[in-house]
């Protein structure tokens, strides 16, 4: 019993310190994404975006949409691509074995018919069946070919694309308008930029027309309020820090615009794996740095991506557990980069932030929520002490979304109505109580998977990126 | 796009929350390792855990009101913002359009602000008239004033201003920043500069003035990309700007390159010697730029011709691309050159000869009909008859012509 009892104490005391070292980075990595977002609103403003648009200065993007059954919002998803303000982009749409009807509601909508393209198979991907263009959109190409999942399909998409930047985006999310244009910029001012990744922010609860957003507003479930504090926390504070430490590792699949020759000299998407948009960027850095090359992967508050949000339980489950596995499927195959001082900033913080507090956290988290039990049952928690530090917890975590929600409010296109914003105040609360404890389980959970489950996906549940719709 | 007001106030509220928390955070695990020792008491770790507790809470409590306030206030502001731009719009277009009296010397920010919206639209004769009513409030001298201030944001919003007013006043300060330690600093430096100078009459200021920008530019260090910006923004500048650099000797490669890629996006005549030396460059960047400027300005120098030749044999995938694209500028001397770079182990070496072969008009179209059918290499005869494919029909290109 005295072992026992000496063994919760001291994991108690170990997760004081976890806590404190973790909320000490999360601050720090709030203040510099703010610090990043304000040197960006004053480094590109729309006058001189236009000043170089108009000299023509841009480089030309291929824009690449995986589809697997999305007949439910393909053809608005196209429609918004296709829309976008750049002055030469392609979108290859990469139908991936669908089942539904996907292929024949893009044929309806744009006239597609079959052609014969040679292109360079540089890329293994499975089997394609035909290749469609756009009889009414000559920069649309939609490509019909047998399932191999998402990386398999960027590869496909990859193979074909004829611009020297591509740009990967999920079939339900929609870019803003100069979205291309504003990353594209950084591209062609600086060439050791390989990849770089916009902010991702929840579609659901918005107004939306003629595929894009008309209102801003704050989801009806509560479920999805929660998504919305989590992205508002990792995109405006998370990664913006770290692409200020010159230590990003993640790009998200929503959205990530690649420099095309560094993607095919590492060998595009690794489709063994469901993290594909993360191991692709840790391969990206790994290689340059192997060859003494300066490789740029950096995060811009701007432009910015709207995605569907899973809406129930389950399909949320499914995606936290797809993404756990994907973090640790990349982090053990890249485990020689672990504080391996020849991959600098990466290899001696970014790396091992990434085992320590995102990979081996669910671990920490559920022990606690363990440890707290048997401290109580066997005595050796101190009650008044634990309430404190359990409102401590919660106090905390409210803190930080609360400064990444400040953020938002500097955005132009923001939440608009003050009533989201209480929402999202009151969200940052209740997620504490019981949604956060029910995702490191899932967390957890994906852990024991990594193996079984390799290279799995599970299916999510559309509403559909609707025109003229109100999600959710 | 983002707000630029009020995020300095909460930058500093972040940092003051982020500083006592880590402060906190520090002694509450120093007291947590001290129980643990059994060097402290109970009570002590129960004081500190309270004490993180309540500054916590009043940190929670002044970011939570800051926010609110924030949106609130902000919506207001932007609302009077817009009525009082609205109304300096008006007023600046009937002293400009009516000539009605002018505001006394002192303009508010808006007033500014409004200014400079109607300079980057209006040109001619109206043009003239707010560069004459900005040096007449000083707003150059103005402006470079506040260069001095000791914060980055400020002076990033200075040189944006700086590049809407295009004020030849600013110049000596611009260049001063060109030579900031920070980046941003110079690159929005860069750009002002650029701006003003495209607005400079031609003359011996301007030379003089694009000089100095040169040497500039040359101490720098600024990216490639930036270079080739401002050599667009330029404008009528940028043969000037370019030609001192280029007769540098020990010009960088970086420079090197985007003056000769700015060349060819200009599409800039009287450069021949210049393309010409780069087809000879140990840099493989500097003699594809060369030979794709090549393409882009539609003439090939004399001298040029031997430097594009051997472009099609190089070692490096991207110089053949160039080379290969730029090729159709030989005539019908290139088809041999082309036939053979149709069969080149890179898909884009062989993209790019279908596509010059097709600007060589009928010997091209021949050329890649045959390719089509005899050609030794199968991908060859793929690429010739997908760019024939591809091509719009003669009548078609005629009938646009």
């Amino acid at each position: 019993m005295r072992i026992l009892d000496a063994v919760l104490v001291g994991f108690q005391f170990f997760l004081v310190a976890y806590f404190a070292v973790l909320n000490v980075l999360y601050a720090f990595f709030g203040y510099l994404g703010l610090r990043s977002v304000m040197l960006y609103a004053r480094e590109m403003s729309d006058a001189a975006l236009k000043d170089l648009l108009e000299r023509d200065f841009y480089k030309p993007v291929s824009v690449l949409v995986p589809a697997y059954n999305e007949e439910a919002s393909i053809v608005a998803s196209v429609r918004a691509s296709l829309g976008l303000q750049h002055p030469a982009f392609e979108v290859i749409v990469v139908a991936d074995g669908c089942t539904d009807a996907t292929v024949d509601r893009l044929t309806e909508a744009f006239a597609l018919t079959e052609v014969q393209l040679v292109y360079r198979r540089t890329l293994e991907s499975a089997p394609i069946r035909r290749i469609l263009r756009s009889l009414r959109e000559p920069n649309l190409l939609v490509v019909d070919k047998d399932n191999g999942g998402k990386a398999d399909a960027l590869n496909a998409a990859l193979n074909l694309a004829s611009y020297p930047l591509v740009c990967a985006v999920d079939a339900d999310s929609l870019l803003d308008g100069d979205a291309l244009l504003r990353a594209t910029r950084l591209f062609a001012e600086d060439d050791d930029v390989v990849a770089l990744g916009g902010t991702v922010r929840p579609l659901n609860g918005s107004v939306m027309d003629g595929g894009s957003v008309a209102e801003l507003r704050a989801p009806r479930r509560w479920i999805e309020r929660f998504q919305v504090l989590e992205y508002t926390r990792a995109f405006f504070t998370g990664r913006a820090g770290w692409s200020r430490m010159g230590a990003l590792l993640i790009i998200s699949g929503a959205f990530g615009v690649f420099r095309r020759a560094a993607v095919m000299d590492v060998g595009g998407y690794r489709t063994d794996t469901v993290g594909e948009d993360m191991e692709l960027v840790v391969r990206l850095h790994k290689q340059a740095r192997l060859q003494g090359r300066k490789a740029r992967v950096v995060m811009t508050p701007d432009p910015i991506c709207r995605t569907e949000v899973p809406s129930d339980l389950r399909s949320l489950r499914r995606q936290r557990n797809r993404w756990q596995r994907g973090l640790w499927e990349t982090l053990l195959m890249h485990n020689d980069m672990l504080f391996n001082r020849r991959f600098g900033r990466l290899g001696m913080i970014g790396v091992p932030y990434f085992w320590f507090f995102e990979g081996l956290a669910p671990i920490f988290e559920v022990l606690g929520y363990i440890a707290f039990g048997l401290s109580a049952a066997t005595g050796a928690l101190n009650p008044t002490l634990a309430i404190m530090f359990l409102l401590l917890a919660v106090l905390y975590g409210v803190l930080l979304s609360q400064l990444a929600v400040g953020i938002e409010t500097l955005l132009l296109a923001r939440y608009a109505r003050m009533r989201d914003r209480l929402v999202l105040l009151a969200a940052a609360f209740l997620e504490f109580l019981g949604y956060r404890q029910l995702l490191s389980l899932e967390r957890l959970r994906a852990m024991f998977q990594v193996r079984r489950k390799r290279g799995t996906w599970g299916e999510m549940k559309r509403t559909g990126v609707g025109v003229g719709s109100h999600l959710s | 796009m983002w707000r630029r007001y009020g995020d300095g106030v909460f930058a500093v509220l972040a940092l003051t929350v982020f500083t006592c928390e880590a402060v906190v955070l520090g002694v509450l695990t120093a007291s947590a390792v001290l129980r643990a020792t059994g060097t402290s008491r109970p009570e002590t770790a129960a004081a500190v855990v309270m004490m993180t507790l309540i500054i916590t809470f009043i940190s929670l409590t002044v970011v939570t009101a800051y926010v609110l306030a924030y949106h609130k206030m902000s919506e207001r502001r932007e609302q009077l913002h817009a009525e009082r731009m609205q109304h300096w719009t008006t007023r600046w277009t009937k002293i400009l359009l009516a000539g009605e009296s002018q505001p006394n010397a002192y303009l508010p920010d808006e007033a500014l602000d409004a200014l400079l919206s109607l300079r980057d639209v209006l040109s001619g004769t109206e043009g003239v008239r707010i560069a004459t009513l900005l040096r007449q409030y000083h707003v150059g001298s103005r402006l470079s004033h506040r260069l001095h201030s000791p914060k980055q944001l400020k002076r990033l919003e200075v040189l944006e201003a700086l590049a809407r007013a295009r004020t030849p006043e600013a110049i000596p300060d611009l260049l001063v920043q060109l030579e900031d330690p920070e980046p941003r600093i110079r690159l929005l430096a860069a750009r002002a500069l650029a701006r003003t100078i495209a607005t400079l009459p031609p003359g011996s200021t301007r030379d003089a003035v694009a000089a100095s920008l040169a040497g500039a530019l040359e101490r720098a260090a600024l990216p490639v990309g930036v270079v080739e910006q401002v050599f667009l923004l330029l404008e009528d500048a940028a043969p000037r700007t370019l030609r001192i650099l280029l007769d540098h000797d020990d010009l960088s490669p970086t420079l090197r390159r985007a003056a000769l890629e700015a060349i060819g996006r200009l599409g800039l005549p009287g450069f021949d010697r210049d393309l010409a030396a780069a087809g000879g460059d140990l840099e493989p960047n500097i003699r594809a730029a060369g030979l794709r400027a090549l393409g882009e300005v539609g003439h090939l120098p004399a001298q040029a011709a031997a430097g594009l030749r051997a472009g099609f044999a190089d070692a490096v995938e991207f110089v053949r691309i160039q080379a290969s694209r730029s090729g159709w500028l030989l005539g019908e001397a290139a088809i041999p050159l082309l036939w053979s770079a149709l069969g080149d182990r890179s898909w884009w070496v062989r993209r790019a000869a279908g596509e010059a072969l097709l600007r060589l008009d009928e010997p091209g179209r021949e050329t890649l009909e045959r390719a089509g059918r005899e050609h030794h290499d199968r991908y060859a005869r793929e690429m010739a008859a997908q760019t024939l494919r591809d091509a719009p029909a003669p009548e078609q290109v005629g009938g646009a012509a």
